[in-house]
């Protein structure tokens, strides 16, 4: 659903350290395992075939690494709102997610400062995990405005 | 698909290869709203800067596309009329003696959103190569490469540092 004219979400005051994020829980039904490989563009075997994940050692195949960009960047726009900018995204994969699982991820405000060029950073830890454990660790950095930082853009200034 | 082709070597011919960059590598398509649409249907986003032309002109001048969309901009397709372009990432094309991959970390940072219409090129360049380690996947080396991504302009959209594990499976599950 759209949502028209719609709220700019999260304001600069209203963001507390310690704030958990609300929880995206998405499975990763035989649909999303299939389409994953096409909406990123993906054809890597390892995430269609699965003798070809067997001989990688893995039990079958599994999510790839844009898949959990994706993931990563809706839980915290959908906490913070469409008026917020991701300026930094850290990711690492500690071990895979396969076709079957269902994902949950969640967030954590680890702090907010305004920079030396007075932008407005908030920065989340994030955690993906399945019933078999942590999967996936991450950090990204929220922030506003975005026409500062875009007139500052190397190449663009 | 077939088995993607890595090329294959020492660890010694591999380190020969850190600082090499890449030429400039164009996107085979600008950004348009199919692909915008598969990847948030992917995930169910329903952010509507991606969605909505009304709410996203308002509050970024136009449709954007999710940050996550910026590195499948560069994957081969997997059938061309004048060939496939049989490569994955540049951390294949170093000489190791792994006879597969999976990706382990990355940071991206961006300078400003990814607009409809943007056609995005990009180098990279090997940044480092671990000696031989052990994982619960296998024996290999990580390989870290790093990728600045522009656009027609010759503005800088954003930047990322990427590594990959290169091995040999411990034993086939």
């Amino acid at each position: 659903m759209i949502i028209a004219g719609v709220a700019k979400g999260l304001t600069w005051e209203g963001v507390k350290v310690g704030e958990q994020l609300p929880e995206l829980v998405l499975p990763i039904t035989r649909l999303r395992a299939a389409s994953h490989p096409a909406a990123t563009r993906d054809y890597f075997p390892g995430h269609h075939d699965v003798e070809y994940a067997h001989a990688q050692g893995q039990p079958d195949i599994y999510v790839n690494t844009m898949f959990l960009h994706g993931v990563l960047d809706r839980l915290v726009l959908d906490w913070a709102g469409p008026a917020w900018f991701i300026s930094r995204r850290k990711m690492a994969m500690l071990s895979s997610i396969y076709v079957g699982d269902t994902l949950t991820a969640s967030g954590v405000v680890r702090k907010r400062r305004v920079t030396e060029t007075e932008d407005r950073v908030v920065t989340i830890d994030i955690k993906v995990g399945t019933a078999d454990g942590l999967r996936v660790t991450g950090e990204t950095d929220l922030m506003l405005p975005w026409r500062h930082y875009y007139e500052r853009t190397p190449g663009n200034e | 698909m077939s088995e993607p082709t890595l090329v294959k070597g020492t660890y010694e011919e591999a380190l020969k290869m850190v600082g090499h960059s890449t030429d400039v590598r164009f996107a085979d398509v600008p950004i348009e709203l199919g692909l915008i649409r598969a990847f948030t249907a992917m995930t169910e986003d329903a952010n509507p800067t991606y969605w909505h032309k009304p709410t996203a002109s308002e509050l970024w001048d136009g449709l954007v596309a999710p940050p996550g969309l910026l590195t499948c901009l560069f994957m081969p397709m997997p059938w061309r009329p004048d060939g496939a372009v049989d490569r994955t990432v540049l951390g294949a094309l170093v000489p190791l003696p792994g006879s597969t991959t999976i990706n382990v970390s990355g940071e991206f940072t961006f300078f400003r959103p990814l607009r409809v219409g943007d056609w995005l090129n990009v180098v990279e360049t090997v940044n480092s190569i671990s000696p031989e380690k052990t994982t619960r996947l296998g024996v290999g080396h990580f390989v870290t490469t790093t990728a600045i991504y522009r656009d027609g302009e010759g503005g800088i959209v954003a930047e990322g540092i990427s590594t990959m594990f290169r091995f040999d499976p411990a034993e086939a599950a």
